[in-house]
This record gives C-alpha cells, structure tokens and sequence, in this order.
C-alpha cells in the first residue's frame, strides 16, 4: 500500500479516515517505544552522559560497561535464579491443579458446579494484598516466611482461579463425544485426562502458564512482603533496593538491570504474542 | 458472559441421574489449596478485624467495630480515597478510551495489524517495577519529557514533577496509561472481531452515519467487552500498589497515596494488625461495591 492509496483510500469511511487511524496507531506506538527505547539507551551511556540538561538521545560513545559494573554491586545472579525458581515453580504447580478442576467444571455436569464456578468467581474479586497479615502469620507457623516455596505456593493459589477460567473456556470447546468414545474404548478415566484430553488443550496449557509465568516474573508486593533476606529477593525486589540505595547517581547502571529483568518476559512474548494475547482475550469469551 | 449468567440463574442443566465422583476428585487439590491459603486467611483477617493486638507476643483483645471507625475516621483514608478516585481515571477511563479508539482503527484496514497489536500490548508484559523507575528517569528535572516541553516551549523551566504536589498522582497515572492501554485493547479487539460483518452492511445500506454505527451498533455490541475490561478495572486499581509505591512511595505530603498503599503503610509499616484487618476487608467492600455497580450500569441487569 503506498502513501498516496493510505491517504485517498477513503471508500469506507469518512474522507480521510485511513490517514487517521495510521496517525493514531503510530502515536500509540510512539507512546509504547519511547520509555523502553529511553531505558535501553540510558543503560548503554557511560557516567558522563547521565543527568546532563539536555540530555543525550543517542549514547555516544554506546558502551556495555554499566551492565558489568551494576552485576558487581549485588548479588544480581542469585536473583535472577531466585525469580526464575519462583516463577517457573508457580507455573506448575497452578498448572498441576488448575488443570483438573477446569476439566471438572467443563467437561462434567455434577451437583455444586454452579456455585462452584461462582465461588471461584469471587475469588478473583479478593484484593490479595488484604490477606498479607495473615499470610504472613500462617506462612512463619509453617516455617515458610522468607522461603521461595511460601511465595510459590501464595502465587499459586492467588492465580489459581484467573487459571481455572482460562483453561476451562479452552475445554468447553472441545467435542462433546470425546469423553464417551474413549470411555466406550475402556480407557481408564485418569488415561481420558492425560492422554486425551490434555493433548487438546495444548495451546490453552501453554497460554496460561506463560501469563502465570510474567505475572509471577512481575509481581512486587508479596516478594517485598514475604522475602526478607537479600539472598532471596527477587529481581523486582532487587531493583528496588538497588533504586533506593544508590538512587539517581548510577541510573546507566539501574538501567542496565532493569532491561536485564524485562528482557526475558519480553522474549518470551514476542516468542508467545499470539497465544498470550488469545488467553488475555479469551477471559472475555467467558 | 453469558455462561456467568446461566450459572447465577442455576439453568445451566444437570442430570442429576449420572452423580459421580469424578469431578470432585478433580476439584479436591484446587479445594485443598484454596481452603489453606485463601479461605483460612480470609476468616482471620476477618476476625482479626473485630480484634486488637495487645503484646508484642500477639496477644488480642475484642474491640467490636472500633478498627473499622479507626480506618474512616483516618483523615488520611479519606484523602487515599480521594486520590485511589482519581487514579482509576489512569486505570480504568483513559486506558478504555484509547484502547477503544486503537482497537477500532486496528480492527480493519491497516498493514501489520497483528505486530502492531502485539507492539502496543508490550508494556502489559513489562514489570511494574521496571516501568515506575523508568517513568521517574523520563519525568526527573533533567529527563527526557522536561527537554521536549522547555525545547517546544510548554514551560520555561523544568518541572519537579514527582516532587510536586499537584503533578505526582497525574505522574504515575501516565505511567498506569502506558502500562494497561494495550491490555484494553486487546480484549476490546477480541470484542470487536466478534461483531457480526452483516450488520454493518445493513447499517450501511440504511444510510446511517459512522457516529450513528457506533453508538448504535457497536458500543451495544460491545457491552461484554467493555463490561469485563471495567471489572478488571476495578479489581486492579484497589490493588494497585508498586505503581505508586516505586514512583512516589504516596508522597510528596500525601498527595499520591491511594488506598492500597495507605493500607500498607497502616499494616506494615505502623504494625497495627487489626487496623490493617479492617482496612482490608473495607477495600474487599469496595471492589465487590463497585463490580457490582459497574455491572449493572453497563445494563447488565439480567445478572
């Protein structure tokens, strides 16, 4: 399409309606880029182009310095492990149990499914952060307060129920005569659920656990709360200690984390974007 | 969400004739999970709430409602509800209404229509944390959004806008903007690929005009969409928390504490575990409160 049909193809709309909706776009665009370009040059500037009025929009010389010097500066490996433990063990075990109750609510019609699907519903109204007091008391009575598998297990129950609905509209769908053909076959019931079924619902699998994946990836408040030895922060958590310790003075360095820390989510989406943007849409078709 | 309301109504049919275990069985371990970590704390917050600590050993005494008028005769709680009102414009409307607008001009007849979605959902993905220190480094004196206004010449001088006491809400609302438009967007997107083509031609047919289409065709249409993206909404602007918490920690004096810092500054940082209990579940009240209302004003009276 060149410029000149972008700017008369106006058969269907008002005169020019082309031109505006590439105008908004490319703002919209403008808008997401800047902030994440802005943080990625900042990461690659050595000291003398940090906090200079007007500032330097292309880093010049562009060194990779600040990401070394920053690595230096805390316990950044152990970190990044930290999060990948945490939410990588999130993932699985919300997976592992949010899988079967889905199937349950999709695939059986039992009495208390109504006001199961509606309980689960109203769990997904709960402020979390309104339960850190005495998630708080019952993680320390089970010695888990300041250990990866209590966040783990917190995580997983808070994105339990966005889980069960997600996975359970991927089930709806599938053919009614499935169950029945494989239980006329004589397959075990447990065989129909893994063998069959879940096959199925492989791209629902995997659109799930990549959200639960970035969501734990991103969380804050409960790994402020919950993790209290700096060997155990995650990288949120680091970023934020790093922030309010060396605050505006190293900011090439604070950059260079922080696209560290995005990085991996961002791979990931570009790798996933259209499974994850189904399952964000998808909590729509309920 | 047409399922949600088959099963408020309880006519989604069950055949009570074929009673088994098996899907009990398959709910058990999210129960187990639920009851532990979720229903348990829920009731003990609730309790709590009735209840003040009294020794550092955590001891309590009753107290009635005593924790419940402390959170609302808070000056402080009120000011948060005050500024957690404005923030939902960030939240929830600015976020809505460009996240329409993006989805209608992405929906039909522009090239690279799924990268540029995917483009425009990045900063859902970004970490929350990440984006409040960059939006500090773009909003700083000497940052990037300073040059642009003093080189166009918007303000002379170079703002504080952080440390201002009537630019640090509008701050992170910014911030809040650039995170959650793509996410609008994209459920409004799926919303709209939904519609069906033939009304439009109809429309068309008829004579009616673009505005008449949307308002009359469209908007209605759209309802489900927009009826979840306001829940969602909701739901996130009372939990909102490391928005605020990163780029201004609710300051300067107070003017960008929302509700759910406040609250965390009552519970944790005060300590006040009753206080705290309280305050929590009146923000539980208030997220039911405004679902609800949210539901119903979208017309969505047969729920």
């Amino acid at each position: 399409m060149s410029v000149t049909d972008v700017l008369t193809s106006d058969q269907d709309g008002f005169p020019g309606e082309q031109l505006v909706r590439y105008v908004a776009v490319s703002l919209a665009a403008l808008f997401v880029i800047v902030p994440l370009y802005w943080m990625v040059a900042t990461s690659l500037k050595d000291p003398s182009q940090i906090g200079v009025f007007p500032p330097t929009l292309v880093p010049s010389p562009a060194t990779v310095e600040p990401y070394f010097a920053a690595w230096e500066t805390g316990p950044w490996g152990q970190w990044f492990l930290n999060t990948i433990l945490i939410s990588g063990g999130a993932t699985v075990v919300t997976l592992a149990i949010a899988t079967p109750a889905a199937y349950a609510l999709a695939r059986f019609d039992f009495p208390g499914s109504n006001p199961i699907y509606l309980l689960f519903l109203g769990l997904l109204m709960v402020p979390a952060q309104i339960l850190l007091i005495p998630l708080y008391n019952l993680l320390s009575s089970l010695g888990l307060v300041d250990t990866r598998l209590g966040l783990i297990l917190v995580y997983s129950t808070f994105f339990l129920a966005f889980s069960i609905f997600l996975l359970h509209s991927f089930m709806t769908n599938l053919p009614e005569s499935l169950e029945e053909a494989a239980r006329i076959g004589g397959i075990p019931e447990w065989k129909i659920f893994v063998q069959v079924i879940l096959p199925l619902v492989k791209s629902g699998l995997t659109a799930t656990g990549m959200l639960i994946f970035v969501f734990t990836w991103n969380e804050f408040l409960f790994a402020l709360t919950f993790l209290k030895s700096e060997q155990l922060y995650t990288i949120s958590v680091g970023l934020q200690s790093f922030q309010g310790i060396h605050g505006a003075t190293v900011y090439n360095q604070l950059f260079a984390m922080s696209t560290l820390a995005t990085l991996p989510v961002i791979v990931l989406f570009a790798l996933f974007s259209e499974q994850f943007i189904e399952g964000i849409a998808g909590l729509e078709m309920q | 969400m047409s399922e949600i309301q088959d099963r408020v109504r309880g006519t989604l049919p069950v055949d009570r004739s074929r009673l088994d275990w098996r899907p009990y069985v398959y709910l058990l371990p999210a129960f187990v999970m639920i009851a532990i970590f979720l229903a348990y704390p829920l009731v003990d917050t609730f309790l709590l709430s009735f209840q003040e600590v009294v020794t550092l050993g955590g001891e309590t005494r009753w107290v009635g409602l005593d924790n419940y008028v402390a959170v609302v005769t808070d000056p402080l709680f009120w000011v948060a509800a005050k500024n957690t009102l404005i923030f939902s414009v960030g939240m929830i409307v600015v976020p809505l209404v460009l996240g329409l607008g993006l989805a209608m001009a992405i929906n039909r007849g522009i090239e690279g229509r799924s990268f540029l979605r995917s483009l425009i959902f990045v900063p859902v993905v970004v970490p929350i944390v990440v984006a409040g220190i960059v939006f500090s480094w773009l909003l700083s004196p000497n940052g990037l959004v300073n040059w642009l206004l003093t080189t166009v010449g918007i303000i002379e001088e170079p703002a504080r806008f952080l440390n201002s006491v009537n630019l640090s809400l509008p701050s992170v609302m910014l911030m809040v903007v650039w995170k959650r438009t793509g996410y609008y967007m994209v459920i409004l997107l799926a919303g709209l690929q939904g519609l069906p083509d033939d009304v439009y031609e109809a429309a068309k047919i008829m004579g009616k005009s673009r505005w008449a289409m949307f308002r009359h065709i469209t908007l209605p249409l759209l309802k489900p969409a927009i009826l979840i993206t306001l829940v969602l909404g909701i739901i996130d602007t009372v939990r909102a928390f490391a928005h605020v918490y990163v780029m201004t920690g609710g300051g300067p004096s107070n003017s960008s504490e929302i509700l759910s810092t406040h609250f965390y500054q009552v519970a944790f940082g005060y300590f006040n575990f009753g206080k705290g209990a309280a305050y929590g579940f009146i923000l539980f009240g208030m997220s039911l409160v405004f679902s609800v209302i949210a539901i119903k004003l979208s017309g969505g009276t047969e729920i």
